[in-house]
């Protein structure tokens, strides 16, 4: 589904991705981690088409691609409703049959009685939610999200990671989610890329194999958790 | 409170404005084809306003239908120099120096080349105004930000779609700054315009009263020609706020 081999790309003198390989599977959920600076938003660009590399080949298969960026990017001029929207505009979709669904996406995220207000009228965690919908509402086959969850209070945090638990659950498409928090990481992915940094490296790919749905309250799968967390953890440390 | 400052303190400012002048005239007893007296402006009017306020009217077209034009060729030009990077290297040197050409200069020449009718000044204003509108243009559609350059190509949107959704109404708080600058500079090139040709609009009747002496009936004109500019530059301003809402909220 993507396809990364001995991928490297460069700005100037600075090398941000050094020979990365990376395959990553149909409906897998594969989150990528690693200090801030140590390339994770060039890895997702370079997917997502917006960057080439600079030696290696990139292939992505399935259509289409959303990306959720590292900052919300809404229009200011259109409402929450109007921003999810765009895509739909800009891909001619049917835009009666898509508003439903753009409101269903809004009212999933907890937007409910916010599709008529505008960005700057909505909370750097709303606005992210609203990015969040405008990606999803192209039922993406690959979808790429940068920090999408940085702008949020912790507990807010734990609460949309479930929530995107729950609609990749629901309707999986090939995931690739770049991450800080090794929380998040364990809880969503089925595995986990730790990059190292200057330049971007895979240190190591973690399986996660713990059984869906996953929480980090009282269940059986505890000890598993703590102990992939311990390992993140690790080896983000002492690189 | 609020309401009073925003509506007395204007009010009060003028009117404090006003009465200065009117009692400088009457302490110092200067003539009135000198510096006339309020009132004597105020009788300039009443004894022609039909034919005051039908010159007023040719400024008042001459000034819009150029405007107008200049805001259309403005935002059409920054549209393809912006979108044609190569067209913009080869005439901006040559928009430029035209630029630099003081316009004022040119009037007396427009009247030989166009003639004695609307055409002169038409395209007198079209030469003043077009510039400012058409760098703020390209400066506002230059600003779209990475993430949302990055946004409509993630979309595969078209060079058009990201134009008419992303970056023209990006562009629309700088395209307005350069249209409250332009709409100012229309009136001032109309009534250039109607000096180096009088035959229509308030510059006429300024020159036509300066030959007779009529100094409270130029001040008449003087007086409308302000009141036309302001009221135009707040038309701009109403338009603005009608269109771009948020960029009010987005700056505060
Ligand atoms: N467009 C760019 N131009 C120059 N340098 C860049 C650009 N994008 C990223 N970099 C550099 O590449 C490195 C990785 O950046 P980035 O991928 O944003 O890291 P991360 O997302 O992991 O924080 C950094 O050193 C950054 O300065
Ligand atoms: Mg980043």
């Amino acid at each position: 589904m993507i396809e990364l081999t001995r991928v490297s790309r460069s700005f100037g003198a600075v090398q941000a991705l050094r020979d990365i390989d990376l395959s990553v599977a149909e409906n897998e959920f594969v989150a990528v981690i690693g200090r801030s600076g140590c390339g994770k938003s060039t890895l997702l660009r370079l997917i997502a088409g917006l960057l080439e590399p600079s030696a290696g080949t990139v292939t992505v298969s399935g259509a289409p691609v959303a990306l959720m960026q590292q900052v919300p990017a809404l229009l200011p001029w259109r409402t929450a409703l109007g921003n999810v929207m765009l895509p739909v505009e800009i891909r001619r979709l049917p835009r009666e049959q898509y508003r439903d669904r753009a409101v269903a996406l809004l009212d999933a995220v907890g937007l409910a009685g916010f599709h008529d207000r505008h960005p700057y009228e909505l909370s750097g965690g709303m606005q992210q939610r609203v990015a969040l919908c405008r990606a999803l509402i192209q039922q993406p086959r690959v979808l790429l999200m940068d920090e999408p969850f940085s702008a949020l209070d912790a507990l807010t945090r734990e609460e949309m990671a479930g929530q995107l638990q729950d609609l990749h659950l629901a309707r999986s498409a090939t995931t690739v989610f770049v991450t800080h928090s090794i929380q998040e990481a364990v809880l969503l992915a089925d595995r986990v890329v730790v990059l190292s940094p200057r330049p971007g490296r895979v240190r190591k790919v973690l399986g996660v194999d713990i059984p869906r749905p996953r929480s980090f309250g009282h269940n059986a799968h505890l000890e598993a958790v703590a102990e992939c967390v311990a390992h993140l953890h690790d080896l983000l440390l002492h690189d | 409170m609020t309401r009073a400052r925003t509506w007395g303190l204007p009010v009060l400012g003028a009117v404090s404005a006003i009465a200065l002048w009117w009692s400088a005239t009457a302490v110092f007893g200067i003539r009135s084809f000198i510096l006339p007296a309020p009132p004597d402006i105020v009788a300039a009017f009443r004894a022609q306003p039909a034919y005051l306020l039908r010159e007023a009217g040719a400024t008042l077209t001459g000034t819009v239908t150029g405007f107008g034009i200049a805001t259309v060729a403005g935002l059409l030009l920054a549209v393809l120099l912006t979108a044609w990077r190569s067209l913009e290297r080869a005439t901006l040197p040559v928009l430029v120096a035209l630029n630099s050409v003081p316009k004022v200069a040119v009037a007396p020449l427009l009247v030989v080349w166009l003639g004695f009718g609307a055409r002169p000044k038409i395209v007198l204003v079209v030469l003043i105004c077009f510039f400012p509108i058409l760098v703020a243009t390209m400066a506002g559609l230059t600003s779209t930000p990475a993430e949302l350059g990055e946004l409509a190509r993630s979309l595969s949107a078209s060079v058009w779609q990201a134009y008419v959704k992303i970056r023209l109404p990006w562009a629309l708080p700088q395209v307005f700054v350069g249209l409250k600058v332009a709409i100012s500079l229309a009136v001032i090139g109309a009534v250039v315009a109607e000096i180096s040709n009088p035959t229509s609009g308030l510059g006429a009747v300024i020159v036509l009263s300066g030959m007779s002496f009529d100094t409270p009936l130029a001040f008449a004109a003087i007086v409308l020609l302000a009141v036309l500019s302001t009221v135009l530059f707040y038309l701009v301003v109403a338009l603005e706020r009608w269109l771009v809402p948020w960029a009010r909220a987005i700056s505060a």
